[in-house]
């Protein structure tokens, strides 16, 4: 891996890491206020962090192995927000605490 | 998965308990091999009569990063030293790396302090060249030794290494101790080890 | 309040000053970056470092300690027992920090001799201490297994959260042992020494927090114990889940096989998902039971806890961690900037959380609020970020030009670390530090006077 490859590589790494957590915080809040925009929001985050991976899937030097990975993350990535969600309000409800905002 | 399962804890209690176990017993025989293959004589890692042999550091094949080869005879410090003579003097080594906390100013394949240069391959470090001269030493050897006992005699740049009070005999003992670290296999660590990019 | 909670004041106590003592040691070793000059074979970089980091290790233990002797009795209905000898340990611990400290400081080194190994330094990182102080520490966790699996006996009562937590405490205990052999092979040493390290910080730690945690938030919140042993069992699940193999993610360059680039790479780059999980559950309990929160910089601590977390381990970590990027990220200040904040998210921000909670219930304050912490919490956190950020910079800078250009020589090392984008993330570094500092003031001015004045503890909740 060349230098400037290097620094391009790991600040997309991170930077689809955080996305994904923007997409996840977003989400989060959106559900908790039952507001779209902050839903919108949350998957803007998610569009952006699916871009990132398109572009280290292209244009990395990472092996196959690795951009198999990559994807996968994504989808688990998409995945976790809102299965969180559901299951921490069914365990609330199922003990009687509901949130009425 | 019915909705009562998934909402009782002792169904991820029993996901806990089992996750744990199988990544243990996977660690556990990761942890054979792999101890196998890093005690010194093993696949990875030359015994400690590497220090009687010349030790290079080049291409291999199959291999995508450069690997280190172990050559013909090259005496450090004109002894040949046999099997247990060259593991007490590694092992007087690492005494002296841990008793003066060498890992927190340096890093051993990479794991340390950041302060001060990897010592990885540090015995292969074209550097020493021009250290020989600086030293009026013959060898890199000699060279690594003169320096370990009286670094503040030959400044390297802004920051300087402190005078640790080495022994001759201890001097002796971490330049084995180097040389020897740098016959190890590391996976191409550190990073294109002697080479500089070339700019397109 | 019980004797235990008592005793975890102390501990607290202890803990707090420790950081601070961290954090001047932290101070002076950022500092020789910028004059190397200073105290030169008087007091060097590696004497700074040893105190910086073994006190860390020491301060979140301590906390750790004081958070389970603090909410144990009153999870079991049932005072702690053995605080005579815990308190004995409490105290022979503090002493053994100030002799290993003193030795640290005065005498530095001795001879390469077992003498050195036992009784002044032994140089390995984050576990220098020598050998009789190991064994100090061995025994006080000892006495803390003994504390904790006692009362459980004594009050015939488990609950899930202590169940978890004792079971942590045996290989958390078990693994300290490793602190204590000298090894000639590097390698082998490595190896098990990585077992020690991110066996503790990135398994049994996690696990230990997330037991503080759900204590903490059924203190805090009052949300019900199904609940929070739900989540417990999903969060140990995960991150052992992750963990435990994401352990070969250290193996990449010691000298080991090739296949732990593979699995190292692989688990570990899962690591990030279950924080991203906690990262929605915070959102979800700061919503749900905002209203509930009697306490606020407790409930702020907890949330920085959990995004700290996330993108200090989570974010900084899955930039690293592919082998392809950590051959030239290793061992650099990008280490450094991860170590940073992923401490600090995962474990800093949770003990002083608890620290807050603690002192609510003994100055009998019914909502606890106030000035000074949101400032204390700004600059805490704006520092560490700071500092992370900073180090960062001279990071990359650091894999850049020493490694993937100059070769990773010893002229490469010097070259990069004298560049312009090195230098300049160390000043920042040590500029955010200074601002550290001062939260850090501010934080032990609160801790100290929080709840202690009508004014201050007497506002009244927006809504109940």
């Amino acid at each position: 891996m060349s230098s400037v490859e290097l620094l391009k590589t790991a600040g997309l790494l991170g930077v689809l890491v955080l996305f994904g957590g923007g997409y996840g915080v977003l989400y989060a809040v959106g559900r908790l206020r039952r507001q779209r925009s902050w839903l919108q929001g949350g998957y803007a985050c998610y569009a952006v962090q699916v871009l990132i991976a398109g572009v280290l899937v292209v244009t990395s030097p990472l092996a196959v192995g690795w951009k198999l990975l990559i994807v996968f993350s994504v989808f688990a990535y998409l995945a976790i927000p809102p299965v969180t969600w559901r299951y921490l309000e069914r365990t609330h409800h199922e003990e009687g605490e509901v949130y009425d905002s | 998965m019915s909705d009562s399962t998934v909402s009782d804890p002792h169904f991820w209690r029993a996901g806990a308990i089992s996750t744990t176990i199988i990544m243990v017993a996977v660690l556990g025989i990761l942890t054979v091999n792999s101890l196998g293959a890093i005690e010194a004589g093993g696949s990875h890692v030359p015994p400690y009569t590497v220090i009687n042999h010349k030790i290079g550091y080049g291409p291999a094949l199959n291999r995508d990063t450069d690997a280190p080869t172990i050559g013909g005879e090259q005496l450090l410090f004109g002894k040949r030293y046999t099997p247990t003579e060259a593991h007490a003097l590694i092992r007087r080594g690492k005494l002296v790396i841990q008793s003066r906390a060498c890992m927190d100013c340096h890093t051993f394949f990479g794991n340390g302090a950041y302060y001060a240069p990897d010592l990885t391959k540090a015995w292969l470090d074209p550097e020493w060249k021009v250290w020989k001269a600086m030293t009026q030493s013959k060898t890199r050897g000699e060279a690594m030794k003169r320096f370990l006992m009286h670094p503040e005699r030959y400044p390297t740049w802004a920051r300087r290494m402190p005078n640790l009070q080495l022994s001759a005999q201890e001097a002796e003992a971490v330049v084995a101790y180097l040389k020897w670290m740098s016959s190890v296999d590391a996976n191409g660590f550190p990073a294109h080890f002697g080479h500089i990019e070339k700019n397109d | 309040m019980y004797e235990s909670q008592r005793l975890a004041l102390k501990y607290f106590t202890a803990a707090i000053a420790l950081f601070g003592v961290m954090i001047v040691a932290g101070l002076l070793a950022a500092y020789y970056y910028i004059d190397p000059q200073i105290l030169y074979n008087v007091f060097d970089f590696s004497t700074a470092k040893i105190l910086h980091i073994d006190v860390l290790i020491i301060w979140l233990l301590m906390g750790f300690f004081g958070a389970v002797y603090w909410f144990l009795p009153e999870e079991l209905g049932q005072e702690t027992v053995g605080l005579g000898v815990a308190k004995v340990a409490f105290y022979v611990l503090c002493a053994a920090v100030l002799v290993v400290a003193g030795v640290f400081i005065f005498v530095q080194y001795g001879t390469s001799d077992e003498f050195s190994l036992w009784f002044i330094n032994q140089g390995r990182k984050y576990v220098e201490a020598p050998r009789w102080a190991a064994l100090g520490i061995t025994a006080v966790v000892l006495v803390f297994m003994y504390n904790v699996i006692g009362t459980a006996l004594k009050a015939k009562k488990i609950t899930g959260v202590v169940a978890v937590l004792i079971v942590d405490l045996v290989p958390l205990f078990a693994l300290y042992l490793i602190s204590l052999p000298a090894i000639t092979n590097m390698s082998v040493d490595l190896y098990w020494w990585w077992w020690l390290v991110h066996m503790w910080v990135e398994a049994t730690w996690e696990v230990l927090i997330g037991c503080i945690m759900a204590l903490a938030l059924m203190q805090l919140l009052g949300t019900s114990r199904r609940i929070v042993e739900t989540w417990l069992y999903i969060e140990v699940a995960l991150v052992l889940g992750t963990g435990i193999l994401g352990l070969g993610h250290h193996y990449f360059w010691i000298g080991t096989p090739k296949y732990w680039l593979s699995i190292g790479g692989l688990f570990s780059a899962f690591e990030p998902l279950p924080l991203l999980g906690m990262v929605v559950h915070a959102v979800y309990d700061s919503g749900v039971h905002r209203m509930k929160a009697t306490n606020r910089p407790a409930f702020y601590w907890v949330m920085a806890e959990a995004f700290g977390n996330f993108i200090g381990a989570g974010v900084w970590g899955f930039m690293m961690t592919l082998p392809q990027i950590n051959l030239f990220s290793h061992g650099t200040q990008w280490t450094v900037s991860h170590g940073h904040f992923a401490f600090w998210g995962a474990y800093g921000c949770g003990v002083i959380a608890v620290v807050y909670l603690a002192l609510q219930k003994s100055r009998s304050v019914s909502y606890m609020d106030g000035t000074a912490w949101k400032w204390s919490f700004a600059l805490l956190n704006i520092g560490l970020v700071g500092m992370a950020g900073a180090l960062l910079v001279s990071g990359m800078a650091q894999a850049f030009y020493e490694r993937a250009i100059g070769g990773s020589t010893l002229q490469a090392f010097i070259q990069a670390q004298s560049s312009p984008w090195f230098m300049q993330g160390m000043y920042a570094r040590f500029g955010f530090g200074i601002l550290f500092a001062v939260g850090y003031v501010i934080l032990v001015y609160n801790l100290l006077t929080v709840g202690r004045r009508e004014a201050v503890g007497a506002a009244v909740p927006a809504a109940t």
